[in-house]
């Protein structure tokens, strides 16, 4: 027999009870759309947190701490060791000083951060006004818009005025000191920080202070392709500091949600199981009132294996557009959401929408697979049912 | 071409054994219109069912051409029905969601014969018993005399050389019964088929070249072997005077004109 034939009868069947049909295909529906929903939701939060942290650069770089207990601290002899490694594009040390900011009378303590400003790109630093500093730049310096804040000034703009820094420092009494003071340092960008109080201004400049520096509090190093990533991380590694990678941060988040894409995939699990239940009730019914039917092919000359067929292929039908219902379903379900998101964003000043569902089409042709796999597993016991029933069974009772 | 020996069909077990087919030896030659005529309840659709090979025997054997069918495997069987033998019920058993043409057509699906050839076929057939008109009807929307027409039609649509037919006037009207007679004569006269029948109506005895008799699973080549012991109930014993008034009426009109209804 024709796979085409066994398909059309199949149809036919399906059509001859529409409603039967529609109702049995809407629970799927609901059941896999439940399910598409909710992985993409989780996929698409994912993807906006894992997005923010591995885009280009950010995936090459390494942040390298000093070993644990700071018992291998980082100093120029290690930046020089590892600049030795094969594949290394950079190294970006960062130091920290404390310092005291003066503006007129009033005055604020400041954590300055000294890196040179490929640092800051490598991090990916956003600017709400101005620009980064240069390498060579002197008193100049970004701040957090939380330092523009403590003086009152607009949080949104770069200020025009100069302060006066004083860099502080521990005497051996443990008594902080002024080390230097500066006093017109100009501001050439402002950061988005409202919590922080931090002025970034270039190295070069910071180890022409008279501070007393011991050793970098970090250093950024940046390899050139991704393979060598692991290579120079395990180098490092080796000679006793802590490497922190985006790929770790990424892998970190990953599994978060993976987590978070089990969970809400188990609720859906739920609506198809639900669903899977009334697909195995349809298709039972489907079998016990054709028990006739069946019996006439099977005195017809229908083998066992295309009364098997018919079946399978009707549950398989069922399941197929059970699936492209529940895609479309999905679909609603998300234009739907994005839509009460685009309503309440526009009730809150500056609010945007993010998207927050990602749908790769491979997810989607999953979960077709899905649905028909469920069809073949609701549909086996019904068409097992048909292929052994006895052509006598239906006819013999008239 | 059919070998029946010491065939037995029971159901049951203990005290629910029931023997419906007792013992039965016989032989069909090709060609021939053989009748199977008994009361209802004597297993007469069930020696059918045997014949078709859609009952197993409990004992004995049922040959074809040489072959005992209790031993084809579900494939062969299948092949059988498709192929060698068409069947006919009482009740039609027309597919009720299939329409008129695509019931008669539904062997050659299994055949697996292209939808043109098979609807082309099916017509063909239709025409020929006079319900072509009736081809896109469901069957729950025409007459149990043009069911069993197209159910007819749908038996004979594989040309098998055997046809089984079981009581086919057992639904219809007078006027029904006396075309499907017909049909099965011409069947039997054009096409040189076998033709195997059951049926209570000693109607068709003037049509059959050979006559058995069924009474309580038991077969008897003659009315007069049946004993008087078998229990005969009412209506046994009023088919066993029709089929005495029939032959008696057959044996008149064979001797006028043997050839009238060949």
């Amino acid at each position: 027999m024709r796979l085409i034939d066994i398909l059309r009868i199949s149809i036919k069947v399906l059509q001859k009870n529409f409603l039967r049909t529609l109702l049995t295909t809407g629970g799927i529906a609901v059941g896999i759309g439940a399910m598409i929903y909710l992985v993409t939701m989780g996929l698409g939060l994912e993807e906006l947190t894992v997005g923010s942290i591995s885009k280009s650069d950010a995936l090459l770089t390494m942040d390298v701490n000093p070993g644990p207990n700071e018992i291998k601290p980082i100093d120029d002899s290690t930046i020089k060791t590892i600049k030795s490694f094969d594949g290394i594009v950079g190294v970006w040390p960062r130091r920290t000083l404390s310092a005291k900011a003066n503006l007129g009378e009033k005055k604020t303590d400041i954590t300055i951060i000294a890196v040179s400003p490929s640092f800051l790109q490598l991090e990916q630093t956003k600017l709400v006004s101005g620009r980064l500093y240069h390498d060579d730049d002197e008193q100049s310096m970004v701040v957090s818009s939380g330092f523009l804040k403590v003086f009152g000034l607009p949080t949104k703009s770069t200020p025009l005025v100069t302060f006066k820094v004083e860099f502080t420092g521990v005497n051996s009494v443990k008594e902080t000191v002024v080390i230097d003071t500066v006093n017109n340092f100009s501001v050439v960008g402002v950061i988005e920080d409202e919590s922080a109080v931090v002025g970034y201004l270039p190295l070069n400049y910071a180890d022409t202070l008279n501070y007393d520096y011991d050793n970098y509090e970090k250093i950024k190093v940046k390899v050139d392709s991704v393979k060598e990533l692991q290579k120079v991380k395990e180098a490092i590694v080796a000679r006793g500091f802590s490497v922190v990678t985006v790929v770790d941060k990424v892998e970190e988040v990953e599994s978060v949600f993976k987590w978070i894409r089990y969970i809400l995939g188990a609720l859906g699990i739920i609506a198809v199981a639900v669903a899977s239940i009334g697909m195995f009730n349809t298709l039972t019914i489907s079998f016990l009132e054709r028990t006739k039917e069946i019996s006439i092919m099977k005195t017809l000359g229908a083998t066992d294996h295309d009364i098997w067929r018919f079946f399978m292929w009707e549950a398989l039908i069922l399941g197929l557009l059970g699936g492209i219902m529940g895609i479309v379903v999905a679909f609603f379900g998300q234009q739907l959401t994005m839509l009460i998101m685009n309503i309440l964003a526009g009730l809150v000043e500056d609010g945007h929408v993010v998207k927050i569902f990602y749908t790769p089409m491979l997810v989607l042709v999953e979960f077709l697979v899905f649905a028909m796999a469920i069809a073949f597993v609701t549909g086996f016991y019904p068409a097992l049912r048909a292929r052994r029933l006895h052509p006598l069974d239906a006819i013999r009772n008239e | 071409m059919y070998k029946v020996e010491a065939l037995t069909k029971s159901y049951g077990e203990g005290s629910a054994y029931n023997e419906v087919i007792k013992d039965v030896n016989f032989t069909i030659n090709s060609g021939e219109y053989f009748l199977i005529i008994g009361p209802s309840g004597s297993g007469k659709s069930t020696l059918l069912y045997l014949l078709a090979g859609l009952e197993t025997p409990s004992r004995g054997s049922v040959h074809v051409r040489g072959q005992d069918i209790k031993f084809f495997d579900q494939n062969t069987m299948a092949t059988f029905h498709r192929i060698n033998i068409g069947i006919v019920y009482q009740s039609f058993h027309l597919l009720p969601s299939f329409t008129i043409l695509e019931n008669v057509a539904f062997p050659l699906v299994l055949q697996g014969l292209r939808t043109k050839k098979r609807e082309e076929r099916a017509m063909e057939v239709l025409q020929r018993f006079g319900i072509d008109a009736l081809a896109d009807h469901l069957p729950s929307q025409v007459s149990g005399g043009q069911q069993q027409k197209a159910a007819i039609a749908r038996a004979l649509i594989n040309m098998p050389p055997i046809l089984l037919i079981d009581e086919p006037t057992g639904n219809l009207d007078t006027k029904s019964s006396q075309e499907v007679m017909d049909i099965i004569e011409m069947l039997h006269k054009q096409g040189g088929r076998t033709i195997i029948m059951v049926t209570h109506n000693t109607e068709f005895i003037k049509y059959s070249t050979r006559t058995i008799h069924i009474i309580d699973g038991k077969v008897y080549d003659k009315p007069s072997d049946i004993p008087s012991s078998s229990s005969p109930d009412l209506e046994t014993m009023n088919l066993m005077e029709k089929i005495k008034a029939n032959q008696d009426e057959d044996i008149d009109e064979f001797m006028i004109n043997p050839f009238d209804k060949m």
